[in-house]
Protein backbone atom coordinates (compact mmCIF):
# COMPACT_ATOMS: atom_id res chain seq x y z
CA UNK A 1 0.00 0.00 0.00
CA UNK A 2 1.49 3.32 -1.08
CA UNK A 3 1.46 6.31 1.19
CA UNK A 4 0.30 9.75 0.08
CA UNK A 5 3.82 10.96 -0.77
CA UNK A 6 4.40 7.97 -3.05
CA UNK A 7 0.98 8.41 -4.66
CA UNK A 8 1.69 12.09 -5.30
CA UNK A 9 5.07 11.21 -6.78
CA UNK A 10 3.43 8.67 -9.09
CA UNK A 11 0.85 11.23 -10.20
CA UNK A 12 3.56 13.75 -10.93
CA UNK A 13 5.50 11.24 -12.99
CA UNK A 14 2.41 10.35 -15.00
CA UNK A 15 1.70 14.00 -15.65
CA UNK A 16 5.30 14.68 -16.70
CA UNK A 17 5.13 11.82 -19.19
CA UNK A 18 1.71 12.82 -20.52
CA UNK A 19 2.60 16.47 -21.03
CA UNK A 20 5.94 15.52 -22.62
CA UNK A 21 4.03 13.26 -25.04
CA UNK A 22 1.71 16.15 -25.89
CA UNK A 23 4.74 18.36 -26.56
CA UNK A 24 6.21 15.71 -28.86
CA UNK A 25 3.70 16.68 -31.55
CA UNK A 26 5.69 19.83 -32.13
CA UNK A 27 7.97 19.69 -35.17
CA UNK A 28 10.89 21.71 -36.38
CA UNK A 29 9.64 24.39 -38.81
CA UNK A 30 9.44 23.62 -42.49
CA UNK A 31 12.63 24.48 -44.31
CA UNK A 32 14.69 23.91 -41.19
CA UNK A 33 16.51 20.92 -42.64
CA UNK A 34 17.52 22.86 -45.74
CA UNK A 35 18.67 25.76 -43.61
CA UNK A 36 20.86 23.49 -41.47
CA UNK A 37 22.36 21.77 -44.50
CA UNK A 38 23.18 25.12 -46.08
CA UNK A 39 24.99 26.11 -42.88
CA UNK A 40 26.78 22.74 -42.84
CA UNK A 41 27.81 23.17 -46.47
CA UNK A 42 29.16 26.63 -45.70
CA UNK A 43 31.03 25.20 -42.71
CA UNK A 44 32.46 22.36 -44.80
CA UNK A 45 33.66 24.78 -47.45
CA UNK A 46 35.16 27.02 -44.79
CA UNK A 47 33.18 30.01 -46.00
CA UNK A 48 31.77 31.16 -42.71
CA UNK A 49 31.94 30.21 -39.08
CA UNK A 50 28.72 29.07 -37.45
CA UNK A 51 26.79 31.53 -35.34
CA UNK A 52 26.89 35.22 -35.87
CA UNK A 53 29.28 36.63 -38.46
CA UNK A 54 32.18 38.49 -36.89
CA UNK A 55 32.94 41.75 -38.68
CA UNK A 56 36.54 42.40 -39.63
CA UNK A 57 36.85 45.29 -37.21
CA UNK A 58 36.09 43.01 -34.24
CA UNK A 59 38.53 40.40 -35.48
CA UNK A 60 41.20 43.08 -35.73
CA UNK A 61 40.30 44.32 -32.24
CA UNK A 62 40.59 40.76 -30.88
CA UNK A 63 43.97 40.32 -32.56
CA UNK A 64 45.08 43.65 -31.07
CA UNK A 65 43.96 42.57 -27.60
CA UNK A 66 45.94 39.34 -27.87
CA UNK A 67 49.02 41.25 -29.03
CA UNK A 68 48.66 43.72 -26.16
CA UNK A 69 48.27 40.90 -23.63
CA UNK A 70 51.39 39.22 -24.98
CA UNK A 71 53.32 42.47 -24.80
CA UNK A 72 52.11 43.16 -21.26
CA UNK A 73 52.44 39.75 -19.64
CA UNK A 74 54.89 37.65 -21.60
CA UNK A 75 57.53 39.92 -23.03
CA UNK A 76 58.53 41.85 -19.86
CA UNK A 77 59.50 38.76 -17.89
CA UNK A 78 57.24 35.84 -18.48
CA UNK A 79 54.04 34.63 -16.91
CA UNK A 80 53.85 35.24 -13.17
CA UNK A 81 52.06 32.05 -12.31
CA UNK A 82 49.03 31.81 -10.08
CA UNK A 83 50.44 33.06 -6.81
CA UNK A 84 47.29 34.18 -4.97
CA UNK A 85 49.25 36.89 -3.19
CA UNK A 86 50.54 38.46 -6.43
CA UNK A 87 49.26 41.98 -7.15
CA UNK A 88 47.51 40.97 -10.38
CA UNK A 89 45.74 38.10 -8.67
CA UNK A 90 44.62 40.21 -5.71
CA UNK A 91 43.28 42.85 -8.08
CA UNK A 92 41.55 40.13 -10.07
CA UNK A 93 39.94 38.64 -6.97
CA UNK A 94 38.66 42.07 -5.95
CA UNK A 95 37.11 42.59 -9.36
CA UNK A 96 35.55 39.14 -9.34
CA UNK A 97 34.05 39.61 -5.90
CA UNK A 98 32.73 43.00 -6.87
CA UNK A 99 31.28 41.45 -9.98
CA UNK A 100 29.61 38.73 -7.94
CA UNK A 101 27.93 41.15 -5.58
CA UNK A 102 26.77 43.31 -8.47
CA UNK A 103 25.39 40.22 -10.00
CA UNK A 104 23.51 39.24 -6.88
CA UNK A 105 22.08 42.72 -6.66
CA UNK A 106 21.07 42.52 -10.27
CA UNK A 107 19.18 39.34 -9.59
CA UNK A 108 17.58 41.12 -6.64
CA UNK A 109 18.14 38.39 -4.11
CA UNK A 110 20.42 35.44 -3.45
CA UNK A 111 17.34 33.28 -3.17
CA UNK A 112 16.33 34.14 -6.69
CA UNK A 113 19.83 33.43 -7.87
CA UNK A 114 19.91 30.03 -6.23
CA UNK A 115 16.39 28.99 -7.05
CA UNK A 116 15.83 30.35 -10.50
CA UNK A 117 19.02 31.02 -12.35
CA UNK A 118 21.55 29.35 -10.15
CA UNK A 119 22.95 26.77 -12.59
CA UNK A 120 23.83 29.08 -15.44
CA UNK A 121 24.62 31.99 -13.13
CA UNK A 122 27.08 30.06 -11.02
CA UNK A 123 28.86 28.74 -14.10
CA UNK A 124 28.95 32.24 -15.47
CA UNK A 125 30.27 33.77 -12.25
CA UNK A 126 32.82 31.00 -11.82
CA UNK A 127 34.13 31.55 -15.35
CA UNK A 128 34.31 35.30 -14.81
CA UNK A 129 36.10 34.77 -11.52
CA UNK A 130 38.52 32.32 -13.06
CA UNK A 131 39.21 34.69 -15.90
CA UNK A 132 39.88 37.59 -13.55
CA UNK A 133 41.83 35.70 -10.89
CA UNK A 134 43.47 33.24 -13.28
CA UNK A 135 42.96 30.54 -10.70
CA UNK A 136 40.38 27.83 -11.36
CA UNK A 137 40.57 26.30 -7.86
CA UNK A 138 40.10 29.67 -6.19
CA UNK A 139 37.18 30.44 -8.48
CA UNK A 140 35.47 27.20 -7.60
CA UNK A 141 36.06 27.69 -3.87
CA UNK A 142 34.70 31.20 -4.03
CA UNK A 143 31.51 30.28 -5.87
CA UNK A 144 31.07 27.22 -3.69
CA UNK A 145 31.24 29.40 -0.59
CA UNK A 146 28.75 31.88 -2.04
CA UNK A 147 26.35 29.43 -3.64
CA UNK A 148 26.77 26.13 -1.80
CA UNK A 149 23.36 24.92 -2.85
CA UNK A 150 24.30 24.91 -6.50
CA UNK A 151 27.16 22.56 -5.80
CA UNK A 152 25.05 20.42 -3.54
CA UNK A 153 22.28 19.90 -6.07
CA UNK A 154 24.25 19.81 -9.30
CA UNK B 1 30.59 -1.54 -59.66
CA UNK B 2 29.48 1.65 -57.95
CA UNK B 3 26.32 1.90 -55.86
CA UNK B 4 23.38 3.69 -57.41
CA UNK B 5 21.95 6.74 -55.65
CA UNK B 6 18.80 4.76 -54.74
CA UNK B 7 20.78 1.90 -53.21
CA UNK B 8 22.81 4.36 -51.25
CA UNK B 9 19.67 6.15 -50.07
CA UNK B 10 18.05 2.88 -49.07
CA UNK B 11 21.19 1.88 -47.15
CA UNK B 12 21.19 5.18 -45.32
CA UNK B 13 17.56 4.84 -44.35
CA UNK B 14 18.15 1.46 -42.73
CA UNK B 15 21.49 2.41 -41.16
CA UNK B 16 21.74 3.16 -37.47
CA UNK B 17 22.56 6.63 -36.22
CA UNK B 18 26.02 5.48 -35.25
CA UNK B 19 26.69 4.04 -38.75
CA UNK B 20 25.49 7.27 -40.33
CA UNK B 21 27.67 9.30 -38.00
CA UNK B 22 30.71 7.26 -38.96
CA UNK B 23 29.85 7.69 -42.64
CA UNK B 24 29.46 11.42 -42.08
CA UNK B 25 32.77 11.46 -40.29
CA UNK B 26 34.29 9.89 -43.40
CA UNK B 27 32.91 12.74 -45.48
CA UNK B 28 29.37 11.72 -46.47
CA UNK B 29 27.21 14.84 -46.44
CA UNK B 30 24.16 12.70 -47.31
CA UNK B 31 24.65 10.64 -44.17
CA UNK B 32 24.75 13.78 -42.07
CA UNK B 33 21.66 15.05 -43.84
CA UNK B 34 19.84 11.86 -42.76
CA UNK B 35 20.97 12.42 -39.19
CA UNK B 36 19.59 15.96 -39.28
CA UNK B 37 16.28 14.63 -40.60
CA UNK B 38 16.08 12.05 -37.84
CA UNK B 39 16.99 14.32 -34.95
CA UNK B 40 15.80 17.80 -35.89
CA UNK B 41 12.36 17.50 -34.27
CA UNK B 42 13.66 16.06 -30.98
CA UNK B 43 16.41 18.62 -30.78
CA UNK B 44 14.06 21.47 -31.62
CA UNK B 45 11.60 20.39 -28.91
CA UNK B 46 14.40 20.05 -26.36
CA UNK B 47 15.75 23.52 -27.09
CA UNK B 48 12.26 24.98 -27.23
CA UNK B 49 11.73 23.64 -23.74
CA UNK B 50 15.00 25.13 -22.56
CA UNK B 51 14.56 28.57 -24.07
CA UNK B 52 10.77 28.93 -24.23
CA UNK B 53 11.29 30.77 -27.48
CA UNK B 54 10.88 29.35 -30.99
CA UNK B 55 13.41 31.64 -32.67
CA UNK B 56 16.13 30.93 -30.12
CA UNK B 57 15.38 27.21 -30.33
CA UNK B 58 15.78 27.25 -34.12
CA UNK B 59 19.08 29.13 -33.94
CA UNK B 60 20.45 26.91 -31.20
CA UNK B 61 19.39 23.74 -33.04
CA UNK B 62 21.16 24.94 -36.17
CA UNK B 63 24.28 25.80 -34.17
CA UNK B 64 24.15 22.38 -32.53
CA UNK B 65 24.09 20.56 -35.85
CA UNK B 66 26.87 22.70 -37.31
CA UNK B 67 28.99 22.15 -34.19
CA UNK B 68 28.30 18.42 -34.36
CA UNK B 69 29.39 18.39 -38.00
CA UNK B 70 32.58 20.24 -37.14
CA UNK B 71 33.35 17.87 -34.25
CA UNK B 72 32.53 14.62 -36.04
CA UNK B 73 36.21 13.70 -36.03
CA UNK B 74 35.94 13.39 -32.22
CA UNK B 75 32.84 11.19 -32.33
CA UNK B 76 33.49 7.68 -30.99
CA UNK B 77 31.48 4.85 -32.48
CA UNK B 78 30.69 3.35 -29.05
CA UNK B 79 28.81 6.51 -28.04
CA UNK B 80 25.13 6.78 -28.87
CA UNK B 81 24.83 9.54 -31.44
CA UNK B 82 21.64 10.94 -29.88
CA UNK B 83 23.29 11.37 -26.48
CA UNK B 84 26.34 12.94 -28.09
CA UNK B 85 24.14 15.40 -29.98
CA UNK B 86 22.19 16.33 -26.85
CA UNK B 87 25.47 16.94 -25.03
CA UNK B 88 26.34 19.55 -27.63
CA UNK B 89 22.83 21.03 -27.48
CA UNK B 90 22.93 21.28 -23.69
CA UNK B 91 26.23 23.17 -23.88
CA UNK B 92 24.90 25.43 -26.61
CA UNK B 93 21.94 26.27 -24.39
CA UNK B 94 24.21 27.04 -21.41
CA UNK B 95 26.28 29.30 -23.66
CA UNK B 96 23.11 30.95 -24.86
CA UNK B 97 22.02 31.77 -21.31
CA UNK B 98 25.48 33.06 -20.45
CA UNK B 99 25.42 35.46 -23.38
CA UNK B 100 21.81 36.31 -22.52
CA UNK B 101 22.90 37.42 -19.05
CA UNK B 102 25.79 39.41 -20.53
CA UNK B 103 23.48 41.19 -22.94
CA UNK B 104 20.96 41.90 -20.21
CA UNK B 105 23.61 43.33 -17.90
CA UNK B 106 25.02 45.50 -20.66
CA UNK B 107 21.56 46.56 -21.62
CA UNK B 108 20.68 47.65 -18.10
CA UNK B 109 23.62 50.02 -18.18
CA UNK B 110 22.06 51.81 -21.11
CA UNK B 111 19.55 54.04 -19.37
CA UNK B 112 18.11 55.59 -22.47
CA UNK B 113 16.06 52.65 -23.66
CA UNK B 114 12.31 52.50 -23.40
CA UNK B 115 9.82 50.51 -21.38
CA UNK B 116 9.81 47.54 -23.71
CA UNK B 117 13.39 46.56 -22.92
CA UNK B 118 12.39 43.53 -20.90
CA UNK B 119 10.54 42.15 -23.85
CA UNK B 120 13.66 42.39 -25.95
CA UNK B 121 15.92 40.64 -23.48
CA UNK B 122 13.70 38.46 -21.38
CA UNK B 123 12.31 35.42 -23.19
CA UNK B 124 9.99 34.79 -20.25
CA UNK B 125 8.27 38.11 -20.91
CA UNK B 126 8.63 38.45 -24.66
CA UNK B 127 5.53 37.76 -26.65
CA UNK B 128 6.77 37.17 -30.16
CA UNK B 129 8.04 33.68 -30.73
CA UNK B 130 6.98 32.50 -27.30
CA UNK B 131 5.65 28.97 -27.24
CA UNK B 132 4.46 27.21 -24.16
CA UNK B 133 2.06 24.33 -24.29
CA UNK B 134 2.46 22.70 -20.89
CA UNK B 135 2.06 24.39 -17.52
CA UNK B 136 4.06 21.69 -15.80
CA UNK B 137 7.03 21.96 -18.15
CA UNK B 138 6.91 25.74 -17.98
CA UNK B 139 7.19 25.52 -14.20
CA UNK B 140 10.05 23.05 -14.63
CA UNK B 141 11.86 25.42 -16.96
CA UNK B 142 11.46 28.46 -14.79
CA UNK B 143 12.10 26.96 -11.35
CA UNK B 144 14.61 24.15 -11.79
CA UNK B 145 18.30 24.54 -12.51
CA UNK B 146 19.32 24.13 -16.13
CA UNK B 147 20.85 20.74 -15.43
CA UNK B 148 17.83 19.51 -13.47
CA UNK B 149 15.51 20.63 -16.23
CA UNK B 150 17.64 18.95 -18.89
CA UNK B 151 17.78 15.73 -16.88
CA UNK B 152 14.02 15.75 -16.37
CA UNK B 153 13.27 16.36 -20.06
CA UNK B 154 15.69 13.72 -21.29
CA UNK B 155 14.29 11.21 -18.82
CA UNK B 156 10.56 11.76 -19.40
CA UNK B 157 10.28 13.17 -22.90
CA UNK B 158 13.22 11.44 -24.57
CA UNK B 159 13.04 8.37 -22.35
CA UNK B 160 16.81 8.40 -22.24
CA UNK B 161 18.50 5.98 -19.81
CA UNK B 162 20.12 7.50 -16.74
CA UNK B 163 23.57 6.42 -17.97
CA UNK B 164 23.16 8.45 -21.15
CA UNK B 165 21.77 11.46 -19.29
CA UNK B 166 24.86 11.25 -17.09
CA UNK B 167 27.01 11.35 -20.24
CA UNK B 168 25.11 14.39 -21.54
CA UNK B 169 25.49 16.28 -18.27
CA UNK B 170 28.99 14.96 -17.50
CA UNK B 171 27.80 13.62 -14.16
CA UNK B 172 27.80 10.20 -12.55
CA UNK B 173 24.62 8.10 -12.95
CA UNK B 174 24.12 8.28 -9.17
CA UNK B 175 24.31 12.04 -9.31
CA UNK B 176 21.69 12.11 -12.07
CA UNK B 177 19.34 9.94 -10.00
CA UNK B 178 19.67 12.33 -7.08
CA UNK B 179 19.15 15.27 -9.45
CA UNK B 180 15.96 13.70 -10.85
CA UNK B 181 14.66 12.98 -7.37
CA UNK B 182 15.24 16.55 -6.23
CA UNK B 183 13.83 17.97 -9.44
CA UNK B 184 10.58 16.05 -8.93
CA UNK B 185 10.42 17.18 -5.34
CA UNK B 186 10.97 20.79 -6.27
CA UNK B 187 8.50 20.55 -9.11
CA UNK B 188 5.83 19.05 -6.86
CA UNK B 189 6.28 21.93 -4.45
CA UNK B 190 6.13 24.55 -7.17
CA UNK B 191 3.15 22.90 -8.79
CA UNK B 192 1.30 22.94 -5.52
CA UNK B 193 2.05 26.65 -5.12
CA UNK B 194 0.88 27.34 -8.68
CA UNK B 195 -2.29 25.33 -8.43
CA UNK B 196 -3.29 26.39 -4.94
CA UNK B 197 -1.98 29.89 -5.22
CA UNK B 198 -0.41 29.49 -1.82
CA UNK B 199 3.04 30.83 -2.23
CA UNK B 200 4.48 29.81 1.09
CA UNK B 201 2.70 26.57 1.76
CA UNK B 202 5.01 23.86 2.99
CA UNK B 203 5.91 21.14 0.51
CA UNK B 204 4.17 17.81 0.82
CA UNK B 205 7.17 16.34 -0.92
CA UNK B 206 10.17 17.82 0.84
CA UNK B 207 13.54 18.23 -0.80
CA UNK B 208 16.20 15.83 0.36
CA UNK B 209 19.60 17.20 1.23
CA UNK B 210 22.74 15.16 1.40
Amino acid sequence: MKNSIERNADLLEERLKAEARAASERRAPSGFHARVMRAVAAEAEGKVRPGFPVPLVFRMAAAGAVAAALAFFVLPGGWKGTDPTGPEQVAGVGQAESFWFDYRLYLESPELLENHFHGAAAVYVMNEYEYLSRDAAMARDFVQSMAPRWFATD
Amino acid sequence: MTQSAEERRSGEESASDEELALAARDGSRDAFSRLVERHQDRLFRFLLQKTGNRHDAEDLAQMTFVTAYRKLSRYQSQDRFGAWLFTIAHRQAIGHFRSFFRRKRLHENVATLGEDRNEIFDPARGVEGREESSVLWRIARTTLSKSQHTALWLFYAEEMPVVEIAAVLRKSPGNVKVMLHRARGRLATELMKEENGQKYRKSFYPEVTL
